[in-house]
């Protein structure tokens, strides 16, 4: 073979040419490419931006022109006869007339609702619920109402007006009223208010037609000092009056410019905190800011493609030029050869020295790599706590809010009564309308100073509530004698004289309230009499109790991390809101909590938050160790303090980023390693021997940075949770979910059913990659006194199973079965990264089947605790897994909403869909893979280059070709061909799996190898041919492992 | 291939991509500014409040220079001076846009002068943005209304009075188109509200002559004055009122043209109780207003005053500045496209322009004065009030066209009486 080689031109010499050529193309191809994508990507968002602003031009133009058809529909209206009589007469009088006149209109003209107001402020007609709307929207509360300040405005300015769109207690959702004043021969009779169809204005946010994939419509409003979206997102269905924020100085967002009248279009951050492209614009009927915008990364997405191209043809053209400057220019090579020479005489120590250097960076990219992932791991952190700062500014600020109105309602009454706005007889229909519009609120006490109401009763506390729809009305007076000093004892403390000395709004401690069995909060006002104009002595007292469900609802919404939940407490530390229900329920208190845990640090973390307004502690938790932040700030008006606490451990960086920066330190390191080579092998006289030399160094590097890859990959997978599960790690998150599902039930008037059960998995395998074999015991507590409850167990998705019933034991009340499971349930994997997948392995718990909605079964996680087998939760020890290893296990509560019916017309919308679940996250051990299919597929490119290299030196004829080289070519082509085939058999995907493109790969050369084969045994071929033998002998290897290595990363970047 | 030709080649190649992307990236050199004209009465009467507003004008271009200008060009104001005399507007305009070539006009302060410069607008096809309060009965798509037309701040400070201080009104005005047509429009409201008008009285504009309606106000004993006289004619106003023992206690005025900037003339003591309606005051809370201030304050001297007209032609630059670099041009007519979506987050609260009617949406104000010379805000409309210049629920746009004629024609084909 050497000496067929030897004859011959060097390569320096014969390559020269197509170094020429490959750079020419090269060059203009990079060329080419930077234009097309420079031109491309000037294009893309520019034009992304105007279509935006068009979209947005045309929204608005909709929204207006909407408006405009109702604006006319109601002048129409104003004209109307029936309307004028009704004002001139007295509506009463013509109520059914007019109500069918109003309900045909209404039917006909897409609003909602129509109210006929007096000039005075008196609501003399509604459509719908009158009895709602018989109010004087001159008066408190109602003139805080939006419909209260639209009135105003139109009526001062006598012109068409439309209110906010807000919340509206009077009718309990957020409405939209247009008004507009009714004249007659000239005279103002009053205004009439139209409410607004706002799902008219929602169906127009929500159309996404030219919006690509991820284009959404935002209608933003100001509400106070936050900017709230007012209107569903297509991310978030119930973005409605659910996200806000508040307005900084300098806007900054899309959502903040176009609330403040601004318009423009741009690149930044969403409300998601995702980078958009938007465009934005007002509409000053409304007083709303609307946004238009898509994804970043959806609008660059062409522009992607061809910035990877271009970046490979510049690296491209940058190596050939170098290779022909060095290799083929004899003067600068003679020049650079020279000055390298002369350089390294000079200041290069020798090249042991230079390698020691290449060395050093080697060490110093791995320093840089860790710093950098230091560095995100700091700022994930910086950003975990800044953005649970702002969650919790806006739930304080939401609490607050809801606080506040309580205060002013109540406040309100204390007023009409001081003023004599409220007669005395009128008390208890007061007390029962404000309780009807309010929800927040659960009763009301109005509690008379002796004889002060009556000089013929000493005493007088109407106490009227509402609950569950139920109302009830009693006398306190007739239970005992609150004016009493000294009633600290009675559950509900010395209210009255509390409230009465205090001359002001007062907060109670909170208190479990027997009535309603739930937590509630009190607020005490005074009022006074009539003719006390200076308000200097009190007769009485009137007190609210506050419903905590709304607050419950806004902290349990408030997570940071998986596991992070809030608190809410009261001045003196007692907890109104915790999501163990236990702490509330007995009134414990920080301090209590932190006695408990024999902890200093929680001790004073609990003062600090009780002196502070707001701020930040850390602290470890003494049991698990995990570090722990505590983010608080002070809820207004009653200082409650209100915090999210989350564990540090939770906030990690992005498994992908980890994995990125871990992908560049491999691409450093194999760059300076194969640097390193080339110091360290002299390869400038083109020497076959040096060529040997570097492509075998080449190889090993590139093997080694292979399997130093596969094993980062492996580390860095990510472990992917289901859609819409909820995750539970530990007892408080149980509570907290619960908690939820408890106030579900009971608004369907029904309590849960909770049966704690367990698990312990004694074998897990696969039979084939859809199906997973379990074999385990599962057991399950019931109430021994619950009888209704069937003690049975039921696995969805089994295509086998066997449950038989191993043991059972009755004690303390609970019944608890264990039984005994082998089950093959059904199961889809995605195996298209094999062999850095990962299987979930999913095992649902359905308590019963079509039978109530309120049973649950829920993690014992109490159980596990006393459980021998430590390790992960719920896995037997003796567990052996072939092919796998265990990640994780956990306990979760798949939410999701079933993708049919079944079958099954009108589902009913309360049907309880959440199931708890079993899941074992799997991760498969490479060493099967290995031994399976990438060991089999070198041992195959093995053969091919020995095969290759014994016969690349023989001058064959074409029928000794045949059988020499083609023949075995073609077995290991057949033996490749079965493994294939075996691989494709027993992971079934749609598309690719990455390990495939080993046997691509292999194909390719394969056939490299039959062409060259074939082709080598004509005269007119054999120079070219001979030139690709020293080739592909040469860079066989390095070829195949670089491939390998590229398609690793572009799969796994 | 020789080595050579493939050199020779790959060099033709590039010199003449060189060449290529040289022709396609060229600049082309424009003017660097972009010239405005500024129509305020400079001397005269008027000056008193337009002069000031001239400042705000010059401050906000100030602003938008230093920070680039518009379209990377700087403003070039071009001014002209009114003098008071409105003929001269239509002669400022005139010369403005034919010899100056002005992009836009900013001015004219009374309805007088801006009738008098709309023909010469509109004959040009050019652009005027207006920024005082005027009495609506006109829609010109040459012309940018931003000051509040009669149902942004006369009807509600007439309700408003009808509500909070008596029913009997008395009318006092200069003598020109303003004050006619908004009374015209008042006297319907006040009839459709209940009220009754205890007088109506004009002067001519600029007149000190008010002893004759002074005595009136005395004979007649309105519940309230609403007071639309423009200019100085307010000092000797309020001074023969007080001297006739009409204070604001028996007998509130409740004024349309009377801002913080005026009562400077006055002995504030005498004027603490009555009020003013007006779009924005100096004492509006918002962040915008208390660097406008500041900034304004910083050029023109720590203890001047702001006002409505000032606050909304300050706002009125920005938003024409907007719709430039929005429309990429200065060119009158594309601009007027683009500035009917404009909106600007103004000193007084977002300012939005109406493009059915080219008019600004605009929040109403109550003020009384206060001790400190300053307007307290006794009442503030909760959002923008829609601008409706032609109030057609009282009579047609065809009788309030004829009533302005005929105005005209009673005047001597002039907008004013004198």
């Amino acid at each position: 073979m050497d000496s067929k080689l030897e004859q011959l031109a060097p390569p320096t010499q014969w390559l020269k040419e197509y170094v020429q050529i490959g750079l020419i193309i090269s060059f203009f191809m990079t060329v080419a490419l930077s234009q097309f994508y420079r031109t491309i990507a000037s294009k893309v968002l520019p034009d992304a931006e105007e279509h935006l602003v068009n979209i947005t031009q045309q929204q608005i133009e909709k929204i207006g022109a909407y408006t405009d058809q109702q604006r006319n529909k109601l002048a129409a209206l104003t004209q109307e006869i029936e309307i004028h009589q009704a004002f001139t007469s007295g509506a009463r009088k013509h109520n059914e007339r007019l109500n069918l006149f109003v309900q045909s209109y209404l039917r006909l003209n897409d609003f909602e609702n129509v109210l006929l107001i007096q000039t005075n402020g008196n609501v003399l007609f509604s459509a719908k619920a009158p009895d709602a709307f018989a109010i004087n929207l001159k008066s408190a509360p109602y003139n805080e109402t939006n419909l209260g300040k639209a009135f105003t405005q139109t009526l001062q300015s006598l012109t068409s007006t439309i209110s906010t769109f807000s919340y509206d207690f009077i009718l309990k959702k957020p409405t939209m009223y247009m008004l507009r004043p009714v004249y007659q021969n000239g005279l103002l009779l009053g205004l009439i208010a139209a409410q607004l169809n706002h799902t008219a204005f929602h169906d127009l946010a929500q159309e996404y037609f030219e919006l690509g994939a991820t284009g959404e419509i935002v209608l933003s409003s100001i509400s106070g000092n936050m900017v709230q979206i007012i209107s569903p997102t297509r991310s978030d269905p119930h973005s409605a009056f659910q996200i806000s924020s508040y307005l900084l100085d300098v806007p900054s967002s899309f959502i903040e410019k176009s609330v403040l009248g601004g318009a423009g279009k741009g690149v930044g951050l969403d409300y998601r905190n995702i980078m958009s492209v938007g465009s934005w614009g007002y509409i000053p009927d409304f007083a709303w800011g609307i946004v238009v915008k898509m994804n970043l990364d959806e609008v660059l997405h062409t522009t992607y493609l061809f910035q990877y191209l271009y970046c490979v043809a510049l690296f491209i053209t940058i190596a050939l030029l170098c290779m022909y400057l060095f290799f083929f220019n004899s003067k600068i090579r003679e020049w650079l050869v020279t000055s390298w020479h002369t350089y390294a005489t000079n200041y290069i120590p020798p090249r042991t020295a230079l390698g020691a250097l290449l060395i050093a960076s080697c060490v110093l990219v791995c320093l840089v790599g860790y710093s950098y992932y230091h560095t995100l791991e700091q700022q994930a952190l910086e950003q975990t706590m800044h953005s649970a700062k702002i969650k919790l500014q806006d739930a304080a600020w939401a609490i607050g809010n809801d606080v506040e109105r309580v205060m002013l309602r109540t406040q309100a009454i204390a007023d009409d009564l001081s003023i004599g706005r409220l007669k005395k007889e009128d008390l208890i229909i007061r007390m029962n309308r404000e309780l009807n519009e309010s929800p927040f609120m659960l009763g009301l006490t109005i509690a008379y100073e002796p004889h002060m109401y009556d000089p013929q009763r000493r005493l007088f506390a109407p106490h009227v509530t509402h609950y569950h729809n139920d109302s009830s009305t009693e006398y306190i007076d007739t239970l005992y004698d609150y004016t009493k000093a000294g009633l600290q004892h009675l559950e509900g403390g010395d209210w009255y004289n509390a409230s009465l000395n205090k001359r002001s709004g007062t907060w109670f401690p909170p208190l479990l309230e027997k009535k309603y069995n739930k937590v509630v909060v009190r607020f005490g006002v005074p009022f006074y009499a009539v003719e006390d104009q200076n308000n200097v002595t009190p007769i009485g007292v009137i007190i609210a109790e506050y419903n905590l469900d709304e607050v419950n609802t806004i902290a349990r919404k408030l997570i940071v991390g998986e596991t992070g939940y809030a608190f809410i407490s009261a001045p003196d530390g007692t907890f109104i809101y915790h999501p163990n229900k236990t702490y509330v329920d007995n009134r414990e208190t920080m301090f209590d909590v932190a006695r408990r845990m024999v902890s200093e640090e929680l001790k004073t973390i609990g003062t600090t938050i009780k002196t502070t307004h707001d701020g930040i502690q850390h602290y470890t938790d003494p049991t698990t160790e995990a570090s722990i932040w505590i983010n608080f700030d002070t809820i207004d008006h009653v200082q409650w303090k209100m915090g999210v606490v989350f564990s540090e451990q939770e906030i990690a960086i992005a498994p992908e980023t980890v994995r990125r920066i871990f992908i560049w330190v491999v691409i450093c390191l194999v760059m300076l390693l194969i640097a390193l080579i080339f110091t360290i092998v002299p390869i400038d006289a083109g020497n076959q021997h040096a060529f040997s030399k570097i492509s075998t160094m080449i190889s090993l590097i590139l093997v080694s940075a292979l399997i130093v890859l596969f094993w980062g990959i492996w580390r860095t997978e990510k472990l992917s949770n289901n859609r819409g599960e909820v995750i539970i790690s530990n007892e408080t998150a149980l509570q907290s979910f619960l908690v939820e599902k408890e106030q579900q039930a009971m608004k369907r008037y029904e309590s849960l059913t909770l049966i704690p059960t367990g698990i312990l998995l004694y074998s897990i395998s696969f039979p084939d990659s859809e199906h997973v074999a379990l074999s385990g015991y599962i057991w399950q507590k019931y109430d021994i006194n619950d009888k209704t409850t069937p003690r049975k167990l039921s696995l969805p998705e089994a295509t086998e199973i066997s449950i038989k019933k191993e043991f059972e034991q009755t004690k303390d009340g609970v019944q608890t079965i264990v039984w005994k499971v082998t089950a093959t349930l059904r199961q889809y994997y995605d195996h298209t990264k094999y062999p850095f997948d990962q299987r979930t392995v999913v095992i649902p718990f359905i308590p019963k089947v079509g039978e109530s909605d309120n049973i649950f079964c829920i993690p014992d996680l109490v159980d596990y605790m006393d459980l021998q087998e430590k390790g992960f939760l719920g896995i037997s020890r003796q567990l052996a897994l072939s092919e796998f290893s265990i990640k994780k296990t956990y306990f979760s509560f798949n939410a999701e909403s079933p993708t049919t019916t079944l079958g099954i017309a009108a589902p009913n919308e309360a049907r309880n869909t959440t199931n708890m679940q079993f899941n074992v996250v799997l991760s498969r051990t490479m060493i099967n893979a290995l031994i399976m299919y990438i060991v089999p597929v070198l041992v195959i490119l093995f053969s091919l280059y020995a095969i290759f290299l014994e016969a690349s030196g023989l001058v064959l004829e074409p029928v000794e070709a045949i059988s020499s080289l083609i023949a075995p070519y073609s077995g290991l082509l057949f033996a490749l061909i079965l493994l294939h085939g075996s691989l494709r058999n027993n992971y079934k995907v749609g598309g690719f799996l990455f390990i495939e493109s080993l046997f691509f790969l292999a194909y390719i050369t394969l056939l490299l190898f039959i062409f060259h084969a074939l082709f080598s045994t004509r005269s007119s071929m054999r120079n070219f041919m001979d030139k690709l033998a020293v080739i592909l002998r040469f860079f066989f290897w390095p070829l195949q492992f670089t491939c390998w290595f590229i398609v690793t990363v572009v799969v796994f970047y | 291939m020789k080595s050579r030709t493939i050199v020779i080649v790959a060099a033709s190649i590039l010199l003449l991509g060189s060449f290529i992307w040289y022709l396609r990236h060229r600049t082309v050199t424009t003017p660097e500014y972009i010239k405005v004209g500024i129509l305020y009465s400079l001397t005269g009467t008027m000056s008193l409040q337009e002069l000031p507003t001239v400042d705000a004008v010059m401050l906000a271009i100030e602003e938008i220079n230093e920070k680039g200008g518009v379209l990377g060009k700087q403003i070039k104001p071009v001014m002209f001076d009114g003098k008071s005399d409105w003929p001269t507007f239509a002669q400022g305009a005139e010369t403005l846009i034919t010899e100056d070539k002005v992009d836009v006009i900013f001015g004219c302060w009374t309805s007088a002068s801006r009738k008098t410069a709309l023909p010469v607008l509109e004959q040009h096809d050019h652009l005027l943005i207006y920024s005082v309060q005027y009495e609506g009965l006109e829609q010109s798509p040459n012309i940018f209304y931003l000051g509040a037309t009669v149902n942004q701040q006369i009807i509600p400070g007439i309700v408003w009075s009808f509500e909070n201080l008596g029913k009997s009104f008395f009318l006092v005005g200069s003598d020109y188109i303003y004050p006619r047509a908004s009374y015209e429009i008042g006297k319907y409201v006040i009839k459709a509200l209940g009220g009754t008008i205890a007088g109506e009285e004009y002067i001519p504009l600029g007149s000190r002559n008010v002893e004759a309606i002074v005595k009136k106000i005395v004979e007649t004993k309105p519940a309230v004055i609403l007071n639309n006289l423009v200019g100085e004619s307010n000092i000797p106003f309020f001074e023969q009122l007080r001297a006739a023992g009409i204070t604001s206690e028996k007998v509130p005025t409740m004024s349309f043209n009377f801002a913080e900037i005026d009562l400077q003339n006055l002995n504030i003591n005498s004027m603490i109780g009555d009020y003013t309606a007006f779009n924005y005051f100096q004492s509006v809370d918002t962040k915008e207003n208390t660097t406008f201030i500041e900034k304004f304050r910083k050029k023109f001297g720590e203890k001047r005053l702001v006002s409505d007209y000032m606050e909304v032609a300050y706002s009125g630059v920005y938003l024409w500045a907007q719709a430039v670099e929005e429309a990429g041009t200065s060119d009158p007519k594309l601009v007027r496209q683009g500035l009917k979506n404009e909106s600007f987050n103004a000193p007084e609260g977002v300012l939005s322009i109406a493009k059915e009617n080219q008019h600004a949406w605009r929040i109403c104000r109550i003020g009384k004065i206060q001790s400190n010379g300053e307007y307290g805000i006794v009442w503030a409309s909760m959002k923008a009030i829609q601008p409706v210049p032609y109030p057609t629920e009282y009579q047609s746009k065809e009788a309030w066209d004829s009533f302005l004629n005929q105005l005209y024609e009673k005047w001597g084909k002039k907008w004013t009486a004198n």
